[in-house]
């Protein structure tokens, strides 16, 4: 399987190396994957829940000014 | 009026007397446009050099005789050097055997083979000759050349007249270290030098496919937990988000460009970062535009918890980069 590329640039010496992960780089980068899908499906979750509930403020007759007051 | 020689019983004509006496206040000039060698003749008239280039006068012993006195002068644009040929000529300790334009001297004979040159050439001829030039002085004036355009004056004992012209020092500019295009999934900027205050990168229209995240890490740390703090509105928020509690070091998502036609500018600054003390903080500043076309703004902030000089700097993508550059600047 390819892993990802990453490119490293000397800025002192202006070489520039692009290269798959090796296998180290590949775990890291794994977890960061990790973490992100999990933040993304929190913050995804936590969404929901307000238009959930926003809308279930609308269904009990609150009108939008009274649920921004809120 | 040359030197006269009287003798004894000899009447003076009322001819002689009034030369005598115009003598006093008129000299006879001798102008000479070459190199020349004083001789007796010359007493009692002024030998005035007018030449273009530059010229000599030559004082040899055994011509004039002990309280002699000789007028001399430059009119010419070269300098003329009073030269001690057979005699010695010396000088007022601050004085200077070259005439320049204008410049006179009076010479005086101590004995026959010495004589002193009163010159109001005094310290030296001006030496400075060129558009710019300064007046410098170690044992004698000399002249400073003029620098080249944006030099300034600087004092360095160990040059010969104690300054020198030097480019200065970019105190306070900023030096572009390095343009990088964003490829694959993690770029890094590696071997930064630590001879800078701070370091400033520009990022420009970066954009990953499909997840538009970056994670920015030092050294390759990805170990040290960090802290990073948000304001902004509630869609920068969205732009901006955190991460509360992973273990990346600098543990902050940043949404980036929404298609690889958008636009955005993030400025991220790093001052202090090559100490060796203390933690490193780094200040995220930018506008990213969102897939609606609106703009975000932000301003992001966070810290690396290691007191190691930073000289990496990792971006970190989820996806491939796939449009975007970074500068990275030092700032002096």
């Amino acid at each position: 399987m390819t892993k990802p590329m990453i490119k490293i640039h000397n800025v002192e010496t202006d070489e520039i190396i692009e290269r798959e992960m090796n296998a180290q780089e590949y775990a890291e980068h794994l977890q960061l994957v990790q973490e992100y899908q999990a933040q993304t499906a929190e913050a995804e979750a936590k969404s929901a829940a307000r238009a959930s509930a926003l809308a279930k403020l609308a269904a009990l007759g609150l009108t939008e000014t009274e649920i921004a007051a809120l | 009026m040359a030197l006269q020689t009287f003798t004894t019983g000899q009447v003076l004509t009322a001819a002689q007397v009034s030369a005598l006496q115009a003598n006093d206040y008129n000299q006879t000039v001798s102008t000479k446009t070459a190199n020349y060698v004083l001789t007796i003749a010359d007493l009692g008239s002024r030998v005035f050099m007018n030449a273009a280039g530059a010229t000599t006068i030559t004082v040899n012993t055994g011509i004039f005789a002990a309280g002699d006195t000789l007028w001399l002068g430059n009119i010419g644009a070269g300098a003329c050097v009073v030269t001690a040929g057979t005699a010695t000529v010396s000088k007022f300790s601050t004085a200077s055997l070259t005439l320049s334009q204008y410049q006179g001297a009076f010479l005086y004979f101590v004995s026959t083979g010495v004589a002193i040159l009163y010159s109001d050439a005094a310290g030296a001829s001006f030496p400075v000759t060129t558009k710019g030039d300064l007046f410098g002085y170690d044992t004698a004036a000399a002249r400073i050349p003029v620098g080249t355009n944006n030099q300034v004056l600087t004092a360095d004992s160990a040059q010969a007249l104690g300054v020198k012209w030097a480019t200065p020092s970019s105190g306070g500019g900023m030096t572009l270290i390095s343009t990088t295009s964003f490829t694959g999934t993690v770029l890094t900027l590696s071997s930064i030098a630590g001879t800078y205050k701070e370091l400033r990168l520009y990022i420009k229209g970066l954009y990953a496919a499909n997840t538009n995240t970056l994670n920015v890490t030092f050294n390759g740390d990805l170990t040290n937990p960090g802290y990073a703090s948000l304001t902004g509105s509630d869609a920068m928020n969205r732009a901006f988000s955190l991460s509360g509690s992973g273990n990346s070091s600098m543990n902050t998502w940043t949404y980036l460009n929404t298609s690889a036609n958008s636009d955005s500018f993030l400025v991220l600054t790093i001052p202090n970062y090559s100490n060796t003390t203390t933690m490193k903080f780094m200040n995220a500043t930018g506008a990213v535009e969102t897939s609606s076309g609106s703009y975000t703004l932000g301003t992001w902030t966070g810290f690396w918890n290691n007191t190691s000089a930073i000289t990496s700097i990792e971006f970190r993508g989820i996806g491939t980069f796939t449009a975007g550059s970074v500068e990275l600047y030092g700032v002096s």
